[in-house]
């Protein structure tokens, strides 16, 4: 029906794990049912088991009263002597004849009285079962025992007739012959001895109680006509002992015709017959006529005619009857309205009757029919007040009838209301409630002290709770509950204790609380608590429901569920409106009472705020909890446990000393090696260590994360920092390692390039000749950096002078994969063909080759190039500078030394054009070489001229005289040549071999004694800032 | 230098990096600043600062010495490997130990080491810390003279953009004594004349250039170059040379006169004396007595010795 904590639907969604108890949360408070059977109006008159639709008075109880008179003693001994007796006496003789009459009468009396006896019992039993509410099968008239006494009867009778045949008394024998047969319910055989009795003894006194006998027949049979004119028979017999009798039935008779007035003059006549003839059956039957006269005036109506008849004939005690009647007549006529209003005229008139209390029941009855129910509760108002056990109708009432009127205002009250309830029950109707609530609210002003106040109390909580007046409800409950275990007991109409509500009202009045608490709970429950936040007060329904929860724990403390739920919100309400000094206690109970359920584990995640500002609690909450088994595993483990590890972190965090900082987060990281943090920590530890210079320590945390946490996030920099780390330490192997491993791992890093780089530029440094791969690699990022790396590897080969390797991956590497400039190719040519000797085939291919490259670029290089080129140039010039140094002047005659000095100075021309190519080149270093070998060419010649050889025919002086212009031309002209070569070496800061000889040609050629012969020392000075103080110590 | 350059640029970043991550979940910014302003002022011209910025030494610094008994700044190695045998109790004596060792020329493997200790002192002052450049240079200085090309590259060309011009020039000059060992006289001279554009009066380079020059005929180049060295006899000894060839008898007679008087037992200042004895004054007597005295002399190419006989031939008995 509802739930003790409805808002737990919201939990679901906003308390963290308080949904896992919703159910738990749920109370048995179930509608009661209420125990009350609908009392349905009997159709009094009518009905299928009413006596009143005919007499009660019958033969049996006219001759039983009949018996009565004679006070008949020891019966069966009688007829036993009197039946040995008449055996005895001779058949057909007189004296046999009296002893068979006198057994004849004897068992017809015995058998009237067992009938008499068996219909008393029948009516008791049936009063009976009318009052236990008509439960059950109607009883049934046992004449069982009569039956055989009848039968007795019957075959004496037989047996005198057929003896005595003409017997002074065979009508009377007759008589009760057919009287015999119609107790055995032989109404046939019995109409058929009756009425031969009629015709054979027209005039015998028991022809008369034949009529009526006959009459009865009829009646029984309904046949009411003929019933009416065999009773009308029967009057003509004035002196017949059932003479009122038939007037009596043909009063019946007439009603069940509905000849009401007619029926109504019979019976006036017989109780004016009977009170002529005032025998005690005719003043039974007096009074039986009284009584069912009472049908007649209700169906005709008149009641004031009625009342006057009653007074006047003694009557009195009938009027309230009549009424009653008549208002039975009306009510089952449906006339409920007129039904009222005749009970009202009994209590009226007789307002001190024994009927006007049942008056009243019946007024509420009739009212509440009517669904006045605003009228039934004002008679129900009225009835302690005209019948309560002071009213002046109790003082004239027998002190039992007041009891049970009292007992019957006390039942009404409690029917209606309950009736109410149910109703309102079954249909929900709220109006219907509000009718149920009146009535117990009633009762409690009339019986607040009875035994029925609990149920009443209960019940009237229950529709208070149903009208959502949870607040009242709940105090009803709490009444209830107040009582005690053993006071709070509903009992049932046998007064005996049929339920103990005690815990169910506890539980209820928790529930009402509850409810009357909801919409502010689901409000308090959105609410974010703010820790450190000023406490929120707390509301009266809150405070309610904490009282509630408070008295129920109290009384049922072993209620598992309950209490659960009450420390578990109490916890909430506390925490939710900031009362950290409330909540902490409950949380704190809470977590540690159910650690295995999740209300547990929600108080543990709201015990952790609540320690914000207290970190040293905080750390001993979060080791207090962590200590439950149940809280170690899971989310919240891990939470407590990242508690605890973050407040150690925090610890680690807070030392200043970065040493000591470090080896805390070393620490962390092999106490929390499993977490996710630990890898952090070893980080920590390694940007620490090197903030406190201890390097060794951080690269090996750093080395342990990549050891231990292979995917840890950071290992990408990790990498790359133990890199750089070793390579500051310029340990340059490991540097090596951990560059090409940071590529490796992460080649797509924007550092990867660098990374593989600076691998290749390390292992330049420590081992060229593994170098070329690495270098290679860095193609991967940039060509142009994979270019420059390699250059630098072919610079440091060149440099070592390892030229073999050089050439090789010149060849390899460098020429075929990079795409190259012109002066990049005349580079790597040139170096090929110096490092090949420069002579050789092969060299001299590649010397051709530098000669192509710059051909291709067209005729411009610069610096090293462009000397590259002029080498090579001047090489091919200088090829023929041997051969004219060997050409010498011939003697003997004159053509031949002309033809001599020819060659020689067409050879010199042919040299000069060949160095002069180098010019072209316009490459300074050698073109002061070239310079200077043609001066020095020229010089030759010169000297030469100089000093011709002889001529045959004539004289060594002339010979030189004839030469000298040619000598001292060739001369200057070398003089001219190192002079220019000079001013451009000057000019261009070029020194070689050549500008040395050039030095000493100069000198040679100005004639003096200078010549540049002197040792220089080439120094090896590298400058470097070495302190004087070791210096001093040095040198 | 376009290719070095690029290199430079790629690692700039990787070089200079090194340490600087902040950590997962605590940044000590004030470590980076402090770095950063050590290593700026470790930068600071003309001064040798350990990276941690404490001055170690006197700012007078000897710019050049030499393993060559030919020159002025020759390096007594016993002493030198004495003080780099020494236990080093401090980054003091590490130091020293370590410009000992790199000028004992023993090895590039034991300046390494002796370097990987100061660095490790460096690092326990702070992760930003690094060994200064003038240490860098030591140690490619070091591999140079090893004749560990690949290594010095290393680090002369990282230390060829340093704001030093002192380092600059020492890392040229480095790279000019490289290309003088490879043979390659031109881009020598260029590169000590590049020297001396970054510090114009840097000893070693004006050594090297000045005796390039005098080597290959550029007498008053040589003479430019070493004048300014002053009274140093090695210097001297070049500038003789220098004012012989160009005629400048009474200068070179005084250099002889001073060169003699104190270094009377130097091979090439005895020759080249006798020759400007023979040569520009006309003494052979002179001339004849310091040549045979130099020839007498251990040491220099076999070559010196066949010039000097062949001239004393000349002269003479």
């Amino acid at each position: 029906m509802t739930f003790l904590f409805p808002s737990l639907a919201f939990c679901l969604v906003f308390c963290l794990g308080l949904s896992n108890y919703a159910k738990a949360a749920e109370t048995d408070h179930k509608e009661r049912s209420v125990s009350v059977v609908e009392r349905k109006r009997v159709q009094n008159a009518k009905g299928a088991n009413s006596k009143k639709k005919e007499p009660t008075f019958d033969q049996s109880e006219l001759y039983a009263s009949k018996i009565e008179e004679k006070l008949i003693v020891n019966i069966n001994k009688t007829i036993s002597i009197l039946e040995t007796t008449g055996e005895r006496l001779p058949k057909k003789s007189a004296q046999r004849a009296d002893v068979l009459e006198k057994v004849l009468n004897l068992s017809l009396e015995q058998a009237a009285y067992l009938s008499s006896q068996e219909s008393r019992r029948y009516d008791q039993e049936f009063e009976a079962w009318e009052k236990g509410g008509s439960r059950g099968t109607a009883p049934k008239l046992d004449s069982s025992q009569s039956i055989a006494h009848w039968n007795k009867v019957a075959g004496i009778a037989e047996r005198i007739l057929q003896e005595y045949p003409k017997g002074k008394s065979a009508d009377i024998v007759a008589f009760n012959y057919a009287l015999a047969l119609q107790f055995l319910n032989r109404e046939q055989e019995s109409a058929k001895a009756f009425s031969q009795l009629i015709q054979k003894y027209p005039n015998s006194p028991v022809s008369g109680d034949a009529y009526c006998s006959l009459g009865d027949y009829y009646f029984d049979k309904l046949d009411f006509r003929n019933a009416l004119n065999n009773y009308g028979s029967a009057l003509k017999f004035r002196k017949s002992s059932r003479y009122s009798f038939a007037l009596f039935k043909s009063g019946w008779s007439y009603y069940n015709l509905g000849q009401y007035r007619q029926a109504l003059d019979s019976w006036k006549k017989t109780v004016t017959y009977t009170r002529v003839n005032p025998s005690k059956s005719n003043l039974a039957l007096k009074e039986e006529t009284l009584r069912d006269m009472v049908y007649a005036f209700a169906e005709l109506g008149d009641v004031e005619q009625a009342i006057s008849y009653f007074n006047a004939n003694g009557g009195q005690e009938f009027v309230g009857q009549f009424l009653k009647l008549l208002a039975n007549t009306y009510s089952d006529q449906g006339k409920y309205a007129k039904s009222i209003d005749a009970y009202r005229r009994l209590q009226k008139v007789a307002p001190y009757s024994s009927e006007s209390p049942d008056a009243q029941v019946e007024i509420i009855s009739l009212s509440y029919e009517l669904g006045q129910m605003k009228a039934v509760w004002t008679e129900l108002e009225r009835f302690p007040q005209m019948f309560s056990e002071s009213s002046p109708w109790a003082a004239k009432n027998d002190r039992k009838k007041v009891l049970e009127v009292q007992l019957t205002i006390r039942d009404q009250m409690l029917y209606y209301a309950k009736l109410s309830h149910k109703k309102a029950q079954a249909s929900d109707n709220a109006s219907q409630f509000a009718q149920a609530r009146y009535g117990y609210e009633l009762f409690l002003k009339a019986f607040p002290k009875s035994k029925e106040v609990v149920e009443v109390k209960y019940n009237l909580a229950d529709i208070l709770f149903f009208e959502k007046k949870y607040r009242d409800a709940g105090k009803i409950y709490l009444e209830l509950a107040m009582l005690g275990a053993d006071k709070a007991v509903i009992y049932n109409e046998k007064g005996a204790p049929a339920e103990n509500v005690h815990k169910k009202s506890a539980e209820y009045m928790l529930d009402a609380f509850s409810k009357d608490f909801d919409p502010e709970l689901k409000l308090l429950l959105k609410e974010v608590p703010a820790p450190g936040k000023p406490t929120k007060p707390i509301s009266m329904r809150a405070q309610n429901f904490l009282k509630a929860c408070g008295t129920y724990m109290k009384m049922y403390p072993d209620d598992k569920k309950i209490v659960k739920n009450c420390e578990v919100y109490t916890a909430e309400i506390y925490y939710r409106t900031n009362n950290k000094k409330k909540a902490l206690p409950y949380l704190w109970l809470v977590a540690n009472k159910y650690s295995a359920d999740p209300e547990g584990k929600v108080a543990v995640e709201n015990i952790i705020p609540l320690y914000k500002d207290d970190k040293k609690g905080l750390v001993l909450a979060a080791k207090k909890l962590s200590a439950n088994p149940n809280y170690q595993k899971g989310d919240l483990g891990v939470k407590l446990g990242e508690l605890l590890q973050g407040a150690e972190v925090e610890s680690v965090a807070s030392e200043k000393d970065a040493l000591k900082r470090g080896e805390g987060w070393m620490k962390q990281a092999e106490k929390y090696k499993s977490r996710k943090d630990a890898p952090k920590y070893l980080y920590n530890a390694s940007v620490d260590f090197l903030k406190a210079g201890e390097v060794d320590k951080a690269i090996i945390a750093y080395t342990a994360i990549l050891e231990k946490y292979p995917k840890f996030e950071q290992n990408e920099e990790v990498y790359l920092q133990l890199a750089k780390i070793y390579d500051k330490r310029m340990e340059h192997a490991s540097a090596i390692k951990y560059y090409a491993a940071f590529a490796n791992q992460f080649p797509k890093s924007k550092e990867a390039g660098g990374a593989v780089q600076r691998n290749c530029i390390l292992r330049i440094a420590l081992a060229p000749e593994s170098a070329l791969n690495s270098c290679l690699d860095v193609a991967r990022y940039s060509k142009e950096a994979s270019l420059a790396s390699v250059e630098e590897l072919l610079e440091s080969l060149y440099f070592a002078k390892k030229y073999d390797e050089m050439v090789k991956i010149y060849v390899q590497n460098y020429l075929p994969k990079y795409k190259l400039s012109s002066a990049q190719n005349i580079t790597a040519h040139y170096r090929i063909y110096s490092a090949l000797g420069k002579k050789s085939p092969e060299a001299l291919k590649y010397g051709q080759m530098v000669l192509s490259d710059f051909k291709a670029a067209g005729g411009k290089a610069e610096g090293s190039n462009l000397r590259y080129v002029g080498e090579i140039v001047f090489n091919n010039a200088n090829l023929g500078i041997t051969r004219y140094l060997g050409l010498t002047l011939k003697g003997g005659t004159v053509p031949v030394m002309q033809k001599s000095i020819e060659v020689k100075s067409n050879a010199l021309a042919q040299l000069e054009n060949a160095y002069l190519e180098v010019s072209k080149v316009r490459d300074s270093y050698w073109g002061v070489a070239a310079l200077h070998q043609i001066g020095y060419a020229y010089e030759q010649l010169g000297k030469q001229l100089a000093n011709p050889p002889a001529i045959n025919g004539a004289s060594l002086e002339d010979v030189k005289k004839q030469l000298a212009p040619l000598s001292e031309n060739a001369l200057k002209k070398a003089l001219e040549f190192y002079s220019n070569a000079q001013s451009t070496a000057k000019k261009f800061g070029v020194y070689s071999d050549y500008t040395a000889l050039l030095a000493a040609s100069l000198q040679r050629s100005k004639a003096g004694n200078l010549a540049f012969q002197d040792w220089v020392v080439l120094p090896d000075f590298l400058g470097g800032e070495v302190p004087m103080i070791i210096a001093n110590k040095l040198q | 230098m376009k290719l070095l350059t690029l290199i430079i640029i790629i690692f700039y970043e990787l070089s200079c990096a090194t340490g600087s991550k902040p950590k997962m979940e605590s940044v000590d910014p004030a470590a980076k600043k402090e770095a950063a302003e050590n290593a700026a002022s470790a930068s600071s011209e003309g001064e040798i600062l350990s990276s941690s910025g404490s001055k170690k030494y006197g700012s007078t610094m000897v710019t050049s010495l030499s393993n060559s008994g030919f020159t002025s700044r020759r390096v007594n190695r016993e002493a030198a490997a004495a003080l780099a045998g020494a236990e080093a109790k401090s980054l003091t004596e590490l130091q020293t130990s370590f410009y000992a060792q790199r000028l004992t020329s023993g090895g590039l493997e034991q300046v390494i080491s002796k370097a990987k200790a100061m660095v490790a002192e460096e690092l326990k002052k702070g992760v930003e810390n690094d060994l200064s450049e003038t240490f860098k240079l030591e140690l490619a200085l070091a591999a140079v003279q090893a004749k560990n090309a690949g290594f010095a590259r290393l680090y002369l060309n990282q230390l060829s953009s340093s704001k030093n011009p002192k380092i600059r020039a020492g890392v040229f000059n480095a790279q000019g004594v490289m290309a003088l060992t490879a043979g390659d006289i031109p881009d020598a001279a260029a590169l000590f004349k590049e020297s001396l554009k970054a510090s114009s009066n840097y000893p070693a380079a004006l050594f090297n250039l000045g005796f390039i020059s005098l080597k290959y005929g550029d007498f008053e180049g040589a003479r430019t170059n070493l004048e300014p060295l002053g009274d140093d006899w090695y210097a001297q000894s070049g500038v003789l040379v220098a004012v012989r060839n160009l005629g400048d008898d009474a200068r070179a007679e005084g250099i002889c006169s001073r060169l003699l008087a104190k270094h009377s037992n130097n091979k090439t200042i005895l020759f080249n004396c006798g020759l400007f004895f023979l040569q520009n004054k006309g003494d052979k007597v002179k001339a004849k007595d310091l040549v045979t005295k130099a020839v007498k002399l251990e040491g220099g190419p076999a070559r010196w010795d066949d010039d000097a006989y062949k001239i004393l031939e000349k002269l003479g008995g």
